[in-house]
């Protein structure tokens, strides 16, 4: 699934905390990316740039959903959310701190917006469930569980050793590779208990 | 660091291309002031951009613009470019390249941009309907919404000057060119290079800094009372007579090669300039700027559109023949991309 962030350039340390939990939680996500928050990574194959290129296209229409930063109210932020509007695609519009009639929304008058435009106000403390619930909303398969749960393990001197050797010259960190391991374990345990117990989890949450 | 966001206006002139889709639905196009604004609620998303206020100029087909019309954009930005941060056209794609041209020469010294823009969807009800959907079957997903906003965007922040912005290209008024079979875009650049692209966002080549605001003169005068011949070995120079016989303004001969010409011709155009005072410029389209003599203005290194156009607009602003090399020979609003060396202009 391909998403879009958008940013504004911005010297608020609030806001820069906000874009780097966001793009970490894109990642974490596996969902295929492109933004701009100080500057722009496109972050799709050439042949499709190229492609879209050619034939005088956007590549904003390649996207699946777009996710705007809204809090502080900017020209290219409305460049978006007028394209956004136009086109029904799913947006989210994010914003914190300020009311939501003093975003560059309060110009379309309060007509019905579409029902694709979703608009949240976030805090810290649930900036991830927000962006994560919209994410799930898009009912693309794609979407991995994001990791959320801090979990301390205490590991023998072997084991780290063998961790960083795992590791230490790919992009991976020893927590994702752990990961990894119990995932594969997770994906090949095919018991009906395991089932069972799994299912009766999900009910109860 | 961030930029302060502060609210603007943008001054909507519509003067055809305004179809929002192929189907004739009421409201979807602009054909007479009365439907401004039930086609303005159809494309409610400018307001999250910027204000906008319309002015209807002329609700028909492209092929029908004429210099009148040119006179009534260009006057009417000229009386109100004080009010807004730019401006942005809407106009028939069949035509809206001559348009941007004939602007870039009347809106000289703009202080903000004027963005011209159009439907992919030929209007509806159209006498070419058929063959103008067929030729862009490849844009309906673009739609005239899509290059509107990416136009308003520009307008707002784009440098002074007049544009066009169709798909994700904008290019300079002066510029821009049909494109050559096989490139699916249906504009180009003549000199290969753009003002700007859109990817995400608008990425343009240069932004718009602190200019002052001017007073803004229209030069939106054009003769159309000149004859373009078209020149190939042994075809009849008749319109050459037949300009000569109406006394038209001025003479403009197109030549592929070298402008050497035949004795017959040569002679034609000789008593067209020392004889009749009707001025004659040859336009070389393979660059060479070369001449018999210096009796003819030679001109190169634009586009063919934008040579006729800047002769008629030339013609328009001076009958003197010295004011008319001058003018000619000099790039006024980067409409040539290799200048004439002083030597070959008398």
């Amino acid at each position: 699934m391909r998403i879009y962030f958008f940013g504004p350039p911005t010297e608020r340390s609030d806001l820069k905390r906000t874009y780097d939990t966001l793009l970490s939680l894109f990642r974490r996500a596996g969902v295929e990316l492109s933004y701009q928050t100080d500057h722009l990574e496109i972050g799709l194959p050439k042949e499709l740039v190229d492609r879209v290129d050619a034939r005088g296209g956007m590549l904003l229409d390649e996207m699946h959903a777009l996710i705007l930063e809204g809090s502080v109210p900017n020209q290219e932020l409305g460049f978006f959310l007028a394209h956004a509007l136009a086109t029904k695609k799913p947006t989210l519009f994010l914003y914190a701190g300020v009311r939501e009639q003093d975003t560059l929304l309060k110009y379309l008058g309060g007509e019905r917006l579409p029902s694709s435009l979703v608009i949240k106000r976030y805090t810290k403390e649930n900036l991830e469930d927000v962006t994560l619930a919209f994410l799930r909303s898009l009912g693309q398969k794609e979407i991995r569980e994001v990791p959320r749960i801090k979990f301390t393990l205490r590991v023998t001197k072997t084991i780290e050793k063998y961790l960083w050797w795992k590791t230490h010259n790919t992009d991976k960190t020893k927590a994702d590779f752990i990961r990894e391991k119990l995932e594969e374990m997770i994906q090949a345990e095919k018991s009906e208990e395991w089932k069972r117990f799994f299912e009766k989890g999900e009910e109860e949450s | 660091m961030a930029q302060k966001y502060e609210r603007k206006t943008v001054g909507l002139l519509f003067a055809g291309g305004t179809a929002l889709g192929p189907e004739p639905v009421r409201g979807s196009i602009v054909t007479s002031p009365k439907v401004v604004n039930q086609w303005l609620k159809k494309v409610r998303e400018f307001r999250v951009l910027a204000d906008v206020k319309p002015f209807f100029i002329y609700g028909g087909e492209a092929a029908n613009i004429t210099p009148e019309h040119w006179k009534a954009i260009a006057e009417t930005i000229a009386e109100h470019a004080d009010r807004f941060d730019g401006f942005v056209v809407t106009h028939g794609i069949d035509t809206i390249d001559t348009t941007a041209i004939a602007l870039s020469f009347a809106l000289q010294d703009l202080p903000c941009p004027v963005i011209l823009t159009g439907s992919p969807v030929p209007d509806p009800g159209l006498r070419l309907q058929k063959v103008m959907s067929n030729l862009f079957t490849g844009y309906h997903g673009l739609g005239i919404t899509a290059n509107l906003i990416n136009a308003v965007q520009v307008a707002l922040s784009a440098k002074p000057g007049v544009a066009v912005m169709f798909g994700n290209q904008l290019i300079a008024g002066t510029q821009i060119i049909r494109s050559p079979a096989g490139v699916l875009q249906p504009f180009s650049s003549q000199s290969g290079s753009v003002l700007g692209k859109v990817d995400f966002g608008v990425r343009l080549e240069m932004k718009r800094s602190g200019e002052s605001a001017k007073r803004l003169k229209p030069l939106a005068a054009f003769d159309t009372n000149i004859t373009v011949f078209d020149y190939q070995p042994n075809v009849s120079l008749g319109p050459i007579e037949q300009a000569i016989a109406k006394r038209a303004s001025g003479i403009f001969v197109r030549t592929h090669k070298t402008p050497y010409f035949p004795t017959e011709l040569y002679d034609l155009m000789r008593r067209a300039t020392d004889e009749e005072k009707i001025p004659v410029v040859i336009f070389s389209e393979g660059g060479e700027t070369r001449s018999q003599e210096q009796r003819f203005t030679v001109i190169a290194g634009l586009s063919f559109s934008a040579a006729v156009i800047k002769f008629m607009w030339v013609l328009g602003q001076t009958k003197r023949k010295k004011d008319i090399r001058r003018l000619l020979a000099q790039n006024l609003v980067g409409e040539i991309q290799k200048p004439l060396r002083q030597e070959e202009v008398a």
